[in-house]
């Protein structure tokens, strides 16, 4: 690789007042020991949780990849979705129905839901391209709204079971393993939302990532560089629903049921709220927002069992006044913060 | 000084000779409704030089500008690079086929930082997909690096070092044409179109793009059209000048002719 330089031809510019470089909280080493250590508290958790306690935190890392899913395409994209719902019910079914109909085990059922999802997603992000904003918003809405009933639709009842909806087999615990279905399906989540947080992150701090913000910031320029939009925005619309349609498909495993009124267009709002809280195109912002969206119900319901909508809508209203960008960004500010005051830096 | 990554020359089998055209803008018509914004324009952009393009508001100048970079599209003409239709290339298709571009209005991706704008500007060299992506795959990240060193020396050729991490939506506006023009050329392109790069600039500003775009050609060998309001700036850098008017040429010569052209005079002064 040849060093090149190259002489400036011009003076060079200098740093706006106040500018500060470097404002990632944690670089290199110290995010992977981060990350490694998050992934040790995960993978003992199920160990000293209760049975109840170890359902929820199955339920965060679920609603994580769900999240995830839209973030990448609203937060990233800029394409609006409040119809993610649907494909976590596409998700689900499909692998209630791969499960039943085709005894496709469960190891591989995950991946097969998520490619259906990624290939509806792909195909309704065709049309999506023509619309923006409130139009999008609407389109994907009609989605959500429509899914659950065309479930109930008799002609299709001996496949989705109908408002019965289907019972899922729990996934086995492989033989010689020391651990209870519980524990086990907790794990299977866990593994997944790994490799799919893992492929999130370098997707979005690669050139797909740079390629899909730079569509959101100004299509018209991206375009003049060499990006094709139609094709580009319409995998991400599928790459979308691909990990909210795992994350249906997990649902449907730790769940073990599947019931059009699970899938309700509120879940699309839950999502949208999570992928807001956490923090609009983030990573890890899903994270948090998933914590949210499962704990703060309840905390509310203990709080006031009669108003517990409006306590979550406080909740809510809180987070968006104090943290503008999100829980991340809140946190993130909140650690620069304190590491600005620490003495000896 | 060879340099291997900021040579911009020509493929041998592609080389055109000194005056062969590099670009060849053909007949070409534009109308929006019942206004012809362009009339059967006409004129050739040599490989190696400075072509100027004036003309009073209103001229067809960035209708032009749109119509190479596939923003518009033609009525009637053609436009040729290297003899190669622009015309049947999707808008993504351009950069690919040698031509870059500047925004008279800035069109900079704000929330990313000058580093990964450049970058960007380098995406149509890339052949990553998501799913190599995604797993980072080892020929991804080779291509970072390429696209990332490419960019360092971008960085330091327009003396963008001390914001190179920051997101433009920080930066000055002056700043921001600097960046504009890293992006434009971070694919190393043949030609270079430039839309009002003075526009909003101070003299001192003006005095450092005139430098600027006389040395995109000597260092890069970047062929370069320019659209430009600041009639000073585009008579010292070009070579050549094309002057049109109503959608039409009115003049094409070297920039002393142009200047004293009686329909140039004319189309500035009026009657």
């Amino acid at each position: 690789m040849s060093t090149a330089t190259i002489n400036p031809v011009l003076e060079p510019v200098k740093a706006p007042p106040g500018y500060v470089a470097n404002r990632a909280i944690l670089t290199g080493g110290s995010r992977q020991v981060t990350v490694l250590a998050l992934i040790a508290v995960a993978i003992v958790l199920p160990f000293v949780l209760g049975e109840y306690r170890l359902f929820q935190a199955t339920q965060v890392l679920i609603f994580a990849v769900a999240i995830l899913g839209l973030n990448i395409l609203t937060g990233y994209n800029g394409q609006i979705s409040v119809g993610h719902s649907a494909f976590l019910a596409m998700g689900a079914y499909a692998t209630a129905i791969l499960g039943i109909e085709f005894g496709m085990p469960y190891w591989l059922a995950i991946p097969t839901s998520g490619l259906i999802c990624l290939g509806f997603g792909f195909l309704f992000g065709f049309p999506a391209l023509r619309l923006q904003g409130f139009y999008l918003a609407l389109a994907t809405f009609s989605l959500a709204v429509a899914l659950p009933q065309l479930l109930r639709y008799k002609g299709i009842e001996q496949w989705t079971g109908g408002v019965q909806g289907l019972f899922v087999d729990k996934p086995a615990v492989p033989a010689g393993l020391p651990v209870t279905p519980d524990q086990w399906i907790y794990f299977v989540t866990l593994f997944v939302t790994i490799a799919l947080f893992w492929a999130a992150w370098n997707l979005v701090r690669g050139p797909v990532g740079r390629a899909v913000i730079a569509l959101r910031d100004h299509e018209v320029a991206a375009e003049v560089m060499g990006i094709r939009a139609s094709i580009f925005k319409s995998l991400t619309f599928g790459v979308s629903a691909m990990y909210t349609g795992i994350a249906g498909s997990l649902s449907a495993l730790s769940i073990q049921f599947v019931a059009p009124d699970s899938f309700h267009m509120f879940v699309s709002v839950t999502l949208l709220v999570g992928a807001v809280v956490g923090g609009v195109a983030t990573i890890w912002g899903a994270f948090l927002g998933a914590l949210f969206v499962v704990f703060i119900p309840n905390v509310a319901e203990q709080i006031s069992s009669n108003a517990t909508w409006a306590v979550y809508g406080a909740f809510l209203l809180l987070v968006i006044y104090l943290m503008p960008n999100g829980m991340a960004g809140g946190l993130e500010d909140l650690f620069r913060r304190l590491r600005a005051r620490a003495p000896g830096r | 000084m060879e340099n291997e990554a900021f040579d911009n020359t020509i493929d041998d089998q592609t080389a055109p000779r000194v005056s062969v055209p590099l670009m060849e803008v053909k007949d070409v018509t534009v109308r929006f409704g019942g206004i012809t914004a362009l009339d059967g324009v006409t004129f050739d952009v040599n490989a190696g030089e400075i072509c100027g393009l004036i003309g009073p508001n209103g001229a067809g100048k960035t209708t032009l500008f749109n119509c190479i970079s596939r923003v518009y599209n033609c009525d009637e003409g053609d436009i040729l690079v290297l003899g190669q239709s622009l015309l049947s290339k999707g808008r993504h298709e351009i950069a690919k086929c040698g031509v870059g571009r500047t925004f008279q209005n800035l069109a900079l991706f704000k929330t990313l930082s000058v580093r990964e704008n450049i970058m960007l500007g380098g995406h149509s060299t890339i052949s990553t997909g998501f799913l190599s992506s995604a797993l980072r795959l080892k020929r991804v990240t080779e291509e970072e690096r390429s696209l990332s060193e490419r960019a360092d020396m971008l960085i330091t050729y327009l003396g963008l070092e001390a914001v190179a991490d920051a997101p433009v939506s920080e930066l000055t506006f002056a700043t921001l044409k600097r960046v504009e023009m890293a992006r434009a050329l971070a694919f190393k392109p043949k030609l270079l179109l430039l839309d009002e790069p003075a526009g909003g600039l101070n003299h001192h500003e003006v005095d450092h793009l005139r430098q600027l775009i006389s040395d995109v050609r000597e260092t890069l060998h970047t062929t370069v059209l320019l659209v430009e309001h600041h009639l000073n700036l585009v008579m010292d850098v070009s070579d050549r000048v094309v002057a049109i008017d109503f959608g039409r040429v009115i003049a094409d010569g070297t920039p002393e002719d142009v200047r004293n052209h009686p329909d140039v005079i004319r189309a500035y002064l009026g009657e």
